[in-house]
C-alpha cells in the first residue's frame, strides 16, 4: 500500500438485530423517574392527613369552647362548687357593694311557681327572693299572690337574687339579663332549672320519652277543659310509682306544678301521686 | 284700636318690642278692617222679612250681676244624655264651630272637654226665624253663649262630638261674651292628633311657639284640659298620701341670702339696698325644719334654676314637691317611704284619672305607664354591669350621662317591664357635699335617684347631720364654709339622722303621660327664652 488512510466509513460495526418486534415498558418494573414520583406521592396522602388533622383540631377547639360555655352557664346558675364559693366570699369583702346575679321570673298570677319551693328548700346556695306585682294586675288577684309569696323562703347574704314579677296574662318567662332571649313557658323553665340543679330535679337527657312527656305537659297547660282528661291519660301512660320510672323526675315536677293551678284536682289524676308531690314541694 | 296688643309685649328687648308692637298694630288694623267689611256686607239682606224670633236671640247685656235670671238652672254638657230626652235645658258653653246653610244651622257647643251638637232650624211653631239662624251662623268662634234648648235623641250617633246620642234643638240663643273674629289659632287645629291613621286627615298642626304665645286659646283643647287636671291630681295625691303617712306641709322662703345647691345657677334680685337670690331648692329649710322637731315634712312651692339649658325637660321656674324625713336606723326607711308614695300616686292616677289619661292619649299616642309594687330597687354597680353588657362602659366613680340613663331605662324596661325604678348607692364623688358617705365603702354614698321612662325625676340622699363631718365635706368640695355658717350651725343644736328628696311636678306629669316636652305640662312655662305670657 502506498498511502495508509483512516477509514472514513466504518462498516465493520456489528449490527445488533432486535430479537423482539415491539418493545413495551414493563409495567411492574420501576425506573428511577418513577421512584422519584413515588416519593412525592408518599407526601401526597400526608397532605390530606394534615388537612384532616387540622379539621379535627378545629372541631376539638370548638368542643372545648362549648364546654367552657356550658361551664360558665352552670357556674352562673351557681352549681355546688366549693372553690367558686371561696373565691366569691374573698371578693365580697373588698367589693361588698357588688350584688350577686339577678334572675327575673315573670309569671301570671294564674300560674304560680310551686316548683320554686322544692328548689328553695334543697338548694345549697342561698337565694334571696323578692316579689313585685306589676301595674297590670287587677286588684282581685292580689290576695292570691300575697298568699303564695308569704310562704316563700328567702335568705340573707344571698349568692343569687331572684325577682318574681307577677304580671297579668303573661306566659312565664325566665330572664337572665336584659339582652338575652328569655326562656318561655313553665316546662322550658323547668328544663333550664334541672340543668342548674341536677341533683334536685333529675332529668335524663338521653331518654327521648322524658322529653316527649315534658312536651305533653306543655300542651296540657294550653289545652281546653274538654281535652284535659285525654292529655292527662297520655301523660300517665307509663305511670307506676312516679309518672316515668320509679324515681321522682322533672316530669313529675312539671305535671304537679300544672295540676296544682287547677282549682280542683280532677278524678283522672292519681291522688296518691299528687299527695306525694305535694309533700315534696311544700 | 291698637291698645289691646301692647301689654303683651312690654317685657323683653326694647328694640324688639317696638318692631313687634308695630307688627301687632298692623295685624290688628287688618283684622278690624276685615270685621267691618264683613259686618257691612251682611246688612242689606235682613231688612226685608219680619223677624218673629225677636226677644229670643241676640247679644246679651253685659252681665254685671244686676240680679236677673238668677233662677235659671244650667245643665253641664257632659251630663246631657238620652235620659233627658224631651226636656228643655239651659246650657252655657263655648261655640266651637257653626255651619249655616239656608234654613238650618249646625253648631258645636263645647264645655271643658265635652262637645254636643246644636241645631237651629227655621220653624214657625217654635218661633225660629231665618234671621235667628243667620245670627247663629255669624256668632264668632269661641264666643260664650247661653242656649235654651230641648234635648232630642239623634237618629244616628253624632261622631264628631263627645255626646253622641243626643243633640240640642235651640229655642233661645244669646251671646254672653264674644270672641274676636280672627283668632290666632284654631282650637280644632291645636287639638288634632299628632299622628293620624287616616291618610286623608288634615295635616295642619299648631307649633309649640304659637301655642305658648296664645296660651289662653291653646289651653282650651281637650288634651290640655286633661293634662292640667292630671297635674292637679298629682299634687293632690302627693299631699294626701304624705299627710296620711304623718307628714306636715311647710312653706319655705324663696328669697334667700346664699345659694343652697352651690354653683352659679341662681337668679339675683335687688333687695332694698343689697341683693338676694331666688331659692334653687328648699333643701336647707327642709333640713332646718327636721332639726326643729317636725320629723316628717313636705313642701310644694316654686323652684328657680338659672340654667341656660334649652332642652325639652328644663324650665327656669317649676313647681317642686320636696320631702324630708327623719329615720331611726337606716335611710332605707325613707327610701321605701318615697318609693311607696310614688307607687300609690301612680295607682291613684291610674284609677281616678283614667278618662283624662285616655283624652291625652287621643292627641298624643303613648304607651301606658307600667310600674311594680314594691318598686324596683337596683344598686349602682348592678346598673354599671347592665350597661357593660350592652357595650357601654361607665367608670366606677362616674355619674351616668343622659344617654346612659336612657339606655339603662330601656334595659330595665326589657328585663323587668317597669317604667319606674330606683337606683341606690351612687358614687360619692358625683353627689353634693351634704351627702352621707357609705360606711361600708368610702367610694359610694347613701344616695339614690329615681327614674321614670329612663329620665331622672328625683335625686335624694341621707344628709350629713354631724356638723364636723359636714364642715369637712364642704371644705373638700371647695364650698366656702363662711357662706353656709348658719346652715352648719343648725346641726350643732342636735339633729336626728334624716334623708329626703325632691321632684319636679311638671317633669313627673310629662313622664307619666309620656309627652315629649315639659312645656306641655307647664301652664305658663318659663325658660331662658320665654318670660310671657
Amino acid at each position: 500500500m502506498m498511502y495508509v488512510m483512516k477509514r472514513i466509513v466504518d462498516h465493520d460495526d456489528k449490527i445488533e438485530l432486535p430479537k423482539c418486534m415491539y418493545h413495551i415498558k414493563n409495567p411492574i418494573d420501576l425506573t428511577e423517574e418513577d421512584e422519584i414520583c413515588l416519593k412525592i406521592n408518599e407526601k401526597g396522602p400526608n397532605n390530606k392527613m394534615t388537612e384532616l388533622e387540622t379539621r379535627q383540631d378545629e372541631l376539638l377547639n370548638k368542643l372545648e369552647i362549648l364546654y367552657e360555655r356550658i361551664k360558665t352557664i352552670s357556674s352562673q346558675c351557681k352549681l355546688d362548687n366549693m372553690s367558686a364559693n371561696i373565691q366569691s366570699s374573698n371578693a365580697s369583702k373588698v367589693e361588698s357593694v357588688i350584688t350577686p346575679e339577678e334572675v327575673v321570673l315573670v309569671l301570671s298570677p294564674d300560674s304560680l311557681p310551686w316548683y320554686l319551693n322544692i328548689i328553695l328548700k334543697k338548694s345549697n346556695l342561698p337565694i334571696h327572693t323578692t316579689c313585685h306585682v306589676h301595674s297590670s294586675v287587677p286588684s282581685e288577684k292580689l290576695a292570691k299572690i300575697k298568699a303564695f309569696t308569704q310562704k316563700l323562703k328567702t335568705s340573707e347574704n344571698p349568692k343569687v337574687n331572684l325577682r318574681l314579677i307577677f304580671k297579668a296574662a303573661a306566659d312565664s318567662e325566665l330572664k337572665l339579663s336584659a339582652l338575652s332571649t328569655p326562656i318561655l313557658g313553665n316546662v322550658n323553665i323547668l328544663r333550664y332549672l334541672s340543668l342548674a340543679y341536677p341533683t334536685i330535679i333529675p332529668y335524663d337527657h338521653n331518654d327521648h320519652i322524658v322529653d316527649n312527656l315534658l312536651d305533653i305537659c306543655h300542651v296540657l297547660e294550653r289545652t281546653s277543659e274538654k281535652n284535659k282528661e285525654a292529655v292527662v291519660n297520655r301523660l300517665f301512660a307509663h305511670y307506676k310509682t312516679w309518672i316515668y320510672g320509679d324515681k321522682f323526675s322533672v316530669v313529675d315536677l312539671a305535671a304537679y306544678n300544672l295540676i296544682k293551678q287547677w282549682r280542683n284536682t280532677p278524678k283522672f289524676v292519681s291522688k296518691v301521686w299528687f299527695d306525694k308531690c305535694e309533700k315534696l314541694c311544700s | 284700636m291698637v291698645k289691646s296688643e301692647d301689654p303683651s309685649i312690654v317685657v323683653g328687648d326694647a328694640a324688639a318690642s317696638k318692631k313687634a308692637a308695630k307688627k301687632a298694630a298692623k295685624t290688628a288694623e287688618k283684622q278690624q278692617k276685615k270685621a267691618e267689611h264683613k259686618a257691612s256686607s251682611a246688612q242689606p239682606s235682613t231688612e226685608s222679612e219680619p223677624d218673629f224670633s225677636e226677644g229670643l236671640y241676640g247679644n246679651m247685656k253685659m252681665i254685671q250681676s244686676s240680679g236677673e235670671h238668677r233662677d235659671r238652672v244650667y245643665t253641664d254638657v257632659e251630663n246631657l244624655s238620652i235620659k233627658m230626652d224631651g226636656q228643655t235645658v239651659w246650657v252655657r258653653a263655648r261655640l266651637q264651630t257653626s255651619r249655616a246653610k239656608g234654613k238650618q244651622c249646625f253648631a258645636v257647643l263645647r264645655q271643658t272637654s265635652s262637645t254636643v251638637q246644636l241645631l237651629v232650624s227655621v220653624n214657625e211653631q217654635r218661633k225660629i226665624s231665618k234671621q235667628m239662624v243667620k245670627f247663629t251662623g255669624n256668632i264668632t268662634r269661641e264666643s260664650i253663649v247661653d242656649v235654651e234648648a230641648s234635648v232630642v235623641r239623634t237618629a244616628a250617633p253624632v261622631e264628631s262630638c263627645t255626646i253622641k246620642d243626643v243633640e240640642l234643638v235651640a229655642h233661645q240663643i244669646w251671646t254672653v261674651s264674644s270672641a274676636r273674629s280672627q283668632l290666632p289659632l284654631q282650637i280644632e287645629d291645636a287639638a288634632r292628633p299628632e299622628k293620624s291613621d287616616e291618610p286623608e286627615a288634615l295635616k295642619i298642626r299648631v307649633n309649640q311657639d304659637t301655642r305658648l304665645d296664645n296660651r289662653v286659646l291653646d289651653l282650651r283643647t281637650p288634651a290640655n284640659q286633661a293634662v292640667f287636671r292630671i297635674e292637679a291630681g298629682v299634687c293632690r295625691l302627693f299631699r294626701d298620701i304624705l299627710t296620711k303617712k304623718g307628714f306636715v306641709e311647710i312653706h319655705t322662703p324663696k328669697i334667700i341670702s346664699a345659694a343652697s345647691e352651690g354653683g352659679a345657677n341662681v337668679f339675683t334680685v335687688s333687695y332694698f339696698k343689697s341683693s338676694a337670690y331666688l331659692a334653687q331648692s328648699p333643701q336647707l329649710y327642709k333640713q332646718m325644719a327636721i332639726a326643729a322637731d317636725f320629723d316628717k315634712v313636705f313642701t310644694v312651692g316654686a323652684v328657680f334654676r338659672a340654667e341656660d339649658s334649652n332642652t325639652h325637660r328644663h324650665l327656669t321656674e317649676f313647681v317642686g314637691l320636696d320631702l324630708e324625713m327623719s329615720f331611726k336606723q337606716h335611710y332605707h326607711e325613707v327610701l321605701d317611704t318615697i318609693g311607696g308614695t310614688f307607687t300609690e300616686m301612680f295607682r291613684g292616677l291610674r284609677d281616678q284619672f283614667a278618662s283624662e289619661i285616655a283624652t291625652v292619649g287621643q292627641q298624643y299616642r303613648v304607651e301606658p305607664f307600667k310600674f311594680l309594687d314594691p318598686p324596683l330597687k337596683l344598686e349602682f354597680p348592678q346598673a354599671v354591669q347592665m350597661l357593660k353588657e350592652a357595650g357601654v362602659s361607665v367608670g366606677d366613680e362616674d355619674d351616668l350621662s343622659t344617654p346612659d340613663e336612657k339606655l339603662l331605662g330601656r334595659l330595665v324596661r326589657a328585663k323587668y317591664d317597669t317604667d319606674f325604678y330606683i337606683l341606690d348607692k351612687y358614687p360619692l364623688a358625683v353627689r353634693p357635699f351634704y351627702t352621707m358617705p357609705d360606711p361600708g365603702n368610702p367610694k359610694y354614698s347613701n344616695s339614690y335617684d329615681m327614674f321614670m321612662r329612663g329620665e331622672e325625676i328625683l335625686s335624694g340622699a341621707q344628709r350629713i347631720h354631724d356638723p364636723d363631718l359636714l364642715a369637712e365635706r364642704a371644705r373638700l368640695h371647695g364650698v366656702d364654709t363662711s357662706k353656709i355658717a348658719a346652715y352648719i350651725e343648725s346641726f350643732r343644736l342636735g339633729c336626728p339622722p334624716h334623708a329626703g328628696g325632691g321632684i319636679g311636678l311638671e317633669r313627673v306629669v310629662m313622664l307619666y303621660l309620656g309627652l315629649d316636652n315639659i312645656r306641655k305640662t307647664s301652664m305658663f312655662p318659663r325658660d331662658p327664652k320665654r318670660v310671657t305670657p
